[in-house]
């Protein structure tokens, strides 16, 4: 299991469990988590998942590809460099502690 | 020829409509199954894991419909659809349909639904007794996707709402028949103003919506033009009932519960809750179906290649294993992951739309109406005929405005 950190928007932290190869969305709902709602179900359709990873973890993803790149462009709360589609991030050992940030709101 | 035996479950039962919680209760019981519906072997899953799993694998559960296959509900005779479409066709169609979509776009369409539903319930003043569909619900989707999200004038909405009357007759519409020839007449009626509006938002820009997908088009773009036509056509036919049936159900649920009505009254908070929770207990489509790419199994049951599939996704938010107590209507509920505005690829575009306007719309009534109950027992509703729809017919409404 993975550990990956959550901070919402008013500041309070939350730890979730996720097993490698899961998205971080899911390890995010199944933790029962407010603040995620990935409506479509993790598809790319949505903008529902929104998350800002925290500087030190973002070069170590893989970046956006095109289409993510769109939906980053209607989500809720506003866009920064730091934002990304929680769906859209694969789990791996070496994402341990990775840490994210939560939106006031989704949709 | 249909191999498989018919099964108790009848998907046009209008028990699904009026009283479905003793079938559903059952079908959670008992294992998925093959049956004969509309005189061909047809598979049936209502469990949330298996209609989850179907929902997740658009590869292998195309939502192209065969020649012929489910005649009661092939609503487009075979134009082309963004619904009824997969990828890579569906990528594109569907990528020029999110812009218009996402949540900063609803969010910035959230003052205009809050004005149409003020200017609506304006017009009701003074009455003690209203009708909610004709009077609020189907008259305000109407005019939150047609002139709000569209820009259509009032005076055009007639083409879209005759369109959207034919295509969603009930029974389907055999070749030649009336209801076909109806169908033909309003549908080159719809296409040919969808024609008109992409011209015309090409020579003068004037609405966010359209423009977005306007912009797709072209030489240079990823759609043609009579994608973009088909987009439209879908667009303004296949929004305004799934909103009013919402409405409808919300207040069927809420001002027929008024324990969870005064609930709601005293912690407004809860609005959001409260209309997922509708979403859950009432959900606007029943079911949906699939058609598997090649001959496979989901839980048990042996699927053959462009079988429909049914998924009761009406069903799915009364699954023990997902939901505690499920039959049980709480709005204190945190109901998330959903299935019942679908899942994946072809997950509801226009839902964040549909649960806007009817929170805005019950959050004005509330605040207006100190009073509200509903004029005829919940039990007795009449409710549409197009079989995949559950939405009251009338609600009859009595109401006393704050003094």
């Amino acid at each position: 299991m993975v550990q990956v950190h959550f901070i919402t928007a008013d500041g309070q932290s939350a730890t979730a469990e996720a097993e490698a190869g899961q998205s971080l969305m899911e390890a995010a709902l199944n933790a029962n988590l407010p603040g995620i709602e990935g409506q479509c179900g993790g598809f790319l359709n949505c903008a529902t998942c929104h998350v800002y990873v925290a500087e030190a973890w973002l070069d170590r993803l893989p970046p956006p590809d095109e289409e993510e790149e769109e939906l980053l462009e209607g989500t809720a709360e506003p866009r920064r460099p730091n934002s990304r589609l929680s769906c859209q991030i694969r789990i791996t050992d070496a994402l341990e502690g990775l840490t994210a940030g939560l939106p006031a709101s989704q949709s | 020829m249909a191999a498989a035996e018919q099964h108790w479950f009848d998907l046009y039962d209008v028990g699904l409509k009026t009283d479905p919680y003793p079938i559903y209760e059952r079908l959670l019981r008992e294992p998925p199954f093959l049956t004969v519906i509309d005189g061909v072997e047809a598979a049936v899953f209502s469990r949330y894991r298996h209609v989850e799993e179907i929902y997740a694998d658009a590869a292998l559960f195309s939502s192209v419909k065969p020649p012929m296959a489910v005649q009661k509900v092939d609503y487009f005779s075979g134009n082309q659809n963004v619904a009824f479409s997969d990828p890579p066709l569906h990528t594109r169609l569907r990528r020029a349909l999110n812009p218009a979509f996402m949540p900063a776009s609803v969010q910035r369409l959230a003052p205009r639904i809050d004005a149409a539903a003020a200017d609506i319930l304006a017009g009701l003043q003074g009455r003690a007794d209203i009708e909610l569909m004709a009077e609020i619900a189907r008259p305000l989707s109407q005019r939150v996707m047609l002139t709000e999200l569209l820009g259509i004038p009032a005076g055009d909405h007639h083409i879209f709402l005759d369109l959207a009357k034919a295509l969603f007759t009930p029974g389907g519409r055999p070749p030649a028949s009336p209801a076909a020839i109806e169908f033909e007449r309003c549908w080159a009626a719809a296409l040919a103003y969808s024609q008109a509006m992409v011209a015309a938002e090409k020579a003068h820009p004037s609405n966010e919506v359209l423009g977005s997908i306007v912009a797709r088009s072209g030489p240079n773009g990823s759609l043609a033009d009579d994608e973009v036509v088909s987009l439209l056509t879908t667009l303004m036919t296949g929004g305004f009932s799934t909103i009013a049936s919402l409405i409808g159900n919300a207040f069927v649920a809420l001002v027929g519960r008024p324990d969870q009505l005064a609930l709601l009254r005293t912690e407004p908070e809860l609005l959001p809750n409260a209309i997922e929770e509708v979403a859950r207990h009432r959900a606007p489509g029943l079911f949906n179906y699939r058609f598997p790419t090649r001959d496979t199994e989901i839980g048990g049951v042996t699927l053959k290649k462009a079988m429909p599939v049914y998924m009761l996704q009406g069903a799915t938010s009364f699954d023990p294993e997902m939901f505690e107590d499920p039959f049980r209507f709480d709005i204190r509920r945190q109901p998330k992951r959903l299935l019942v505005f679908g899942h994946g690829i072809h997950h509801c575009i226009g839902a964040p739309v549909a649960r806007l306007t009817a929170r805005t719309l019950l959050r004005q009534a509330l605040d207006l109406y100190p009073d509200i109950a509903l004029a005829a027992p919940a039990g007795e509703l009449a409710y549409s005929e197009a079989t995949q729809e559950l939405s009251p017919t009338t609600v009859p409404l009595r109401v006393r405005a704050r003094s």
